[in-house]
């Protein structure tokens, strides 16, 4: 048997295996130690699950339990799918739907937008320090404080509308966060306007650990500035890139609550209502505990299925790069 | 299949753990009939001018503490001292009481104290508005009847307990009174050509009165509609005066009948022609409805629906004799139409509340003469109490509004529909009004299918609307 | 370069300074409009909404100042800020050195199942939490909040530094075990120190987070003295609708701090990232 005092099995010929995965211990083991392997994993995950089942745990089962229930005469009923059904035909909801998938569709333009200035950036064009602080600090701020100024700006008597006025563009001095029309790309607007210098950063400090000499062959071969971008520096940034997208993606479907609530509170007219909202109006204002409950497990469901399909596109890519 | 198999299992252990720790609610503690059996204590009550209500605490050793979550500040600025002062005197003449006041914000006053009642914890007092939203808690369990808590011969005292009762109980008190006058600018009045002692009184005047107000250049009634809130205020104030009972409207929640009917839709149209007379701001949809009503303080708009609470401050800055108030202009001829919307503000106790008798005790205070008077002189608002001293009212303004109290009050409607219409019809729907989005025949539609889709959602709620609308 | 290229690269230039300089000024108007606000009275404000103030009026700090208790609720916010974090990065490195580093059973399903908590918005589990909260006696606490919060944080920062501790090189930690280093030295000697950029991202991410927040702040320090900061400019806003240089300038005060963090952190951080803490 060897002794535990030898050298590693990497120089010991009597080891049929060498270095396990994981870096454990040669063969064989007494059956004490095979316990501990199997039990240590456990013990350094036991905190975060107790967190996360404390936190995340009773609150989910109950939504998901509540979401088949509905009171009836003081007691909570089993409904079965008839929370469900009546969120289809809810006006209101399908709105907030709406309005999320809209949300949506805007990430491609913000991750565009964040690409070319970290491009812009990256290509050290003057001052390129100070203006990674400056567009980096809107992400810091709180949404409370941003939308809380955005929409003394947005009114319509307001900053944005007076600049107009004075430069002659009468026409587009608009009623931004008071017309149905405009005020859910008005939000659209200070969502990206926040969002974006996380991506700018994100993108060029990856941009800086590529080496020099790829964009300098390229350049040597006679590549042009759009060339350059779509053969390095997309490839290059790639999983970054996926990463940004989906953070936010969920960002749009998950975490927009903050930002309604201080501009629009929904409104006008339910034009910028959004799912969480919706959730916060059904559960707090209205009593509506079981509704609210359905609409939590679906808003879960759908991001859930976005971010389980990113991770096994991960999988995929990372079990390819590991080698 | 070992994945999956794993995954599942690690669902099941997390979901009977997670059951383990759901205990069922307790029960709404409907215990409340130990205290009449303290009755004997509460006789004293009538004689109550200037005594303390020391006497209510059961046993004087036993350390009794309450907190109360209230709202009024905002809307009575003042508030905050009063309840200082009452809260200081209430705890001096019963020195075992503690009692820790927590002024909510508007956003937060109903959220919190859903989460409360969710937990069957929280304060003892709460603060409501009146009709449904007290009783829509009420409903929920969250709230004691007060039958046995204050006596019938001092209750009958509060002003407007009707929107407190239900199912022939009493679910909370008066605290203050607060009105809607349509509030205007004498100045601007004349400037524009109108008589100032005479105002509009039909809709035709109204609507001259806009064209003539516009013509000096100054927005003839202002508001703000980015918060939903104001959306609420014109429909109780317009959509009352094709019908002669606000029971109407509890009818038409539970169906017996509908609000695309003539005399409920007619409001909306009403409102239009409002709007495509030039009455309104060009920027009432990106307003909240504070900003729409300091407008007015600033001189900018010559009429606003105000809020009687508010005139005191208003004063304050520009003084009384920049203001005047009127009846709203009228358009239909049901009996509400000449009755001056008020409401009283109030506050219930908690089912889960440990000390329901101090709580009592508390609110009978707060209804005693010296308090009364000093709410008014502090506030200048009304207390909901016909004891007040009426004396003490010197401003005819003043006066004048406490005559329509008196002698024309009459509901507010938003406090007799379920909230989920006020909001999604009522907020939403005047938002589209002024935006030009939909017309007022399809916001009459709109009316009818929210309050369709909230009876099938709320079998509960529905059945007890039905029972509040007999 | 002939004259054509010339031009064509002055263009560029142009390009790419004026695009950035634009969105210099876009990112950093609502900066500036809060802080020239702040400094006028309300009818200088109503009279020039966006040039300089004709002097520096203080008096809107009074009024934001004065009914706020503001050091009160700028003490609760950092409380919970160093609790939450530091737990939450605690648990979250252990948990990691597990998913990175060890074999076991189940271990990818229980990775996925983590990371999908990411997108849970906390507006969901208000209620329910709140439910639990009240029956461990947790409300209006400060260990109560800042649970909540580590349990937000956890499933964001397991994923960050999972896939940190995945990038260091094998060998260093083999090198390590022929030392005779066990698990929990390799955890403390090894993976912990080279992994200090991604530990200051996290931290950096996760503090912004959680000094921002609202919600879960609102309903579970509803106590007076347990306010956090956030929630006081909420409530300001419903005190001071009209007053608007009044509410700019709390907004102010409120910024004031992360603003000189960041600028004089930005090398931490920037660095952190840069340091490929992200792949």
């Amino acid at each position: 048997m060897p002794s535990r005092t030898s050298k590693s099995g990497l120089n010991n010929p009597d080891n049929s295996l060498t270095i396990r995965k994981g870096g454990g211990l040669p063969l064989p083991y007494r059956p004490r130690k095979k316990f501990w392997r199997k039990l240590e994993p456990w013990l350094y995950l036991a905190p975060m699950l107790i967190a996360i089942l404390f936190v995340f745990g009773y609150p989910l089962v109950s939504l998901i339990i509540l979401s088949f229930q509905r009171r009836l005469s003081g007691v909570n009923t089993f409904v079965g799918l008839t929370n469900y059904k009546a969120l289809f035909k809810d006006d209101v909801f399908l709105q907030a739907v709406k309005n999320n998938l809209m949300l949506v569709i805007t990430v491609p333009i913000m991750v565009l937008i964040a690409l070319i200035l970290a491009v812009f950036l990256f290509e050290r064009i003057r001052g390129w320090q100070l203006y990674r602080t400056t567009l980096f600090l809107p992400y810091l701020l709180p949404i409370t404080v941003v939308g809380l100024i955005f929409s003394y700006i947005f009114q319509l008597s307001g900053v944005l509308n007076e600049f107009l006025n004075l430069i002659g563009l009468n026409f587009l001095a608009l009623d931004w966060l008071g017309s149905t029309r405009y005020a859910l790309p008005t939000l659209m607007f200070v969502i990206i306007w926040k969002e974006v210098g996380f991506g700018v950063v994100l993108f060029l400090a990856r941009l800086m650990s590529v080496e020099e000499e790829l964009f300098d062959a390229a350049k040597i071969d006679g590549a042009n500035w759009w060339q350059l971008q779509w053969n390095i520096t997309v490839p290059q940034l790639a999983t970054v890139i996926e990463f940004f997208t989906v953070v936010s993606v969920i960002t749009m479907l998950s975490w927009v609550f903050n930002y309604v609530f201080v501009m629009t509170g929904g409104g006008p007219g339910n034009s910028t209502m959004v799912t969480e909202l919706f959730v916060y109006l059904m559960g707090f204002r209205y009593n509506q505990m079981n509704i609210a409950s359905a609409v939590s497990v679906l808003l879960l469901l759908v991001t859930g299925f976005f971010i389980f399909l990113e991770l096994r596109l991960r999988a995929g890519t990372s079990a390819a790069e590991v080698s | 299949m070992k994945k999956t198999f794993q995954f599942l299992s690690l669902l099941i252990v997390i979901s009977l753990l997670a059951a383990c720790a759901t205990p069922t609610p307790p029960p709404p503690a409907a215990t409340e009939a130990p205290a009449a059996t303290e009755a004997p204590v509460t006789t004293e009550a009538p004689v109550m001018t200037e005594a303390p209500i020391a006497t209510e605490a059961p046993a004087a050793a036993e350390p009794v503490k309450l907190v109360i979550w209230w709202w009024g500040e905002q809307e009575a600025p003042g508030a905050q001292k009063w309840m200082d002062e009452t809260i200081a005197k209430f705890q001096e003449a019963n020195p075992n009481v503690t009692i820790e006041a927590v002024l909510q914000s508007t956003d937060t006053l109903i959220p919190a104290f859903k989460s409360a009642a969710a937990a069957q914890e929280g304060p003892d007092i709460q603060y409501f508005w009146g009709g449904v939203w007290t009783l829509e808690d009420a409903w929920a369990g969250s709230l004691v009847p007060l039958e046995d808590l204050i006596p019938q011969d001092e209750l009958k005292h509060y002003i407007n307990n009707f929107e407190r009762t239900w199912d022939g109980k009493q679910w909370g008190t008066g605290w203050y009174l607060s009105g809607n006058p349509m509030v205007f600018n004498p100045d601007l009045f004349t400037q524009a050509g109108l008589d100032p002692a005479n105002p509009p009184k039909t809709w035709d005047e109204l609507k001259d009165a806009c064209t003539k107000l516009n013509g000096i250049g100054v927005t003839p009634i202002a508001g703000g509609l980015k918060d939903g809130w104001f959306g609420g205020w014109l429909f109780s104030i317009l959509a009352r005066q094709t019908h002669d009972t606000e029971k109407d409207f509890m009818a038409a929640s539970v169906g017996q009948m509908k609000f695309t009917d003539p005399n409920f839709a007619e409001w909306w149209s009403r409102l239009n022609e409002l709007k495509e007379a030039g009455c309104w701001n060009k920027d009432i949809n990106s307003l909240d409805y504070q900003q729409g009503q300091d407008m007015f303080v600033q001189g900018k708009a010559a009429m606003i629906f105000g809020n009687d609470t508010f005139l005191k401050g208003w004063a304050d800055t520009i003084g009384w004799d920049k203001m005047d108030v009127m009846m709203v202009p009228k358009y239909g001829t049901g009996k509400l139409a000449d009755t001056y919307i008020v409401t009283a503000q109030g506050m219930g106790i908690t089912s889960w509340s440990k000390y329901p008798k101090e709580a009592a005790a508390f609110l009978m205070f707060m209804h005693t003469p010296d308090r009364l008077n000093a709410w008014f002189q502090d506030t200048g608002v009304f207390p909901a109490d016909d004891r007040f001293d009426t004396n003490l009212i010197t401003q005819p303004i003043m006066k004048k509004i406490f005559g329509w109290d008196t002698s024309a009050a009459g509901a507010n409607l938003e406090n007799f529909i379920p909230s989920m219409l006020d909001e999604q019809s009522n907020f939403a729907g005047v938002q589209l009004l002024f935006a030009g989005d939909k017309t007022p025949e399809e916001l009459a539609a709109l009316a009818e299918e929210v309050i369709a889709k909230w009876r099938e959602q709320n079998p509960d709620a529905l059945k007890n609307f039905e029972i509040w609308a007999k | 370069m002939s004259a054509g290229a010339r031009i064509q690269r002055g263009i560029a230039i142009l390009v790419r300074q004026g695009s950035v300089i634009l969105a210099t000024i876009i990112s950093l108007f609502p900066v500036y409009f809060m802080l020239v606000s702040s400094f006028k009275t309300k009818s200088e404000y109503i009279q020039n909404k966006w040039g300089l103030p004709s002097s520096l009026y203080l008096n809107n700090f009074n009024t934001a100042l004065a009914g706020e208790k503001f050091f009160i609720r700028f003490a609760n916010s950092a409380i919970l800020t160093v609790l939450s974090v530091g737990v939450s990065l605690v648990i979250a490195c252990l948990a990691a050195y597990a998913f990175a580093r060890m074999e076991f059973s189940g271990k990818d399903t229980l990775f996925n199942l983590v990371l999908s908590l990411m997108v849970v918005p906390p507006v969901v589990m208000v209620v329910p939490l709140f439910v639990s909260m009240v029956r461990w006696g947790l409300v209006n606490t400060y260990q109560g909040t800042s649970i909540i919060y580590i349990g937000l944080l956890l499933p964001f920062s397991v994923y960050m530094m999972t896939n940190f501790f995945r990038t260091i090189p094998r060998e260093i930690i083999e090198a390590s075990r022929i030392d005779g280093c066990t698990n929990l030295g390799v955890f403390w000697r090894i993976m912990m120190p080279l992994s200090a950029p991604a530990v200051i991202t996290l931290v950096v991410v996760n503090a912004l987070w959680v000094w921002n927040e609202l919600l879960i702040a609102l309903i579970f320090m509803q106590k007076d003295s347990m306010k956090t900061l956030m929630v006081g400019i909420a409530a300001m806003r419903s005190r001071n609708y009209v007053d608007i240089p009044a509410t700019m300038a709390g907004l102010l005060i409120a910024t004031i701090p992360i603003v000189i963090v960041y600028l004089f952190g930005q090398r931490y951080f920037i660095r952190g990232l840069t340091g490929g803490a992200v792949k």
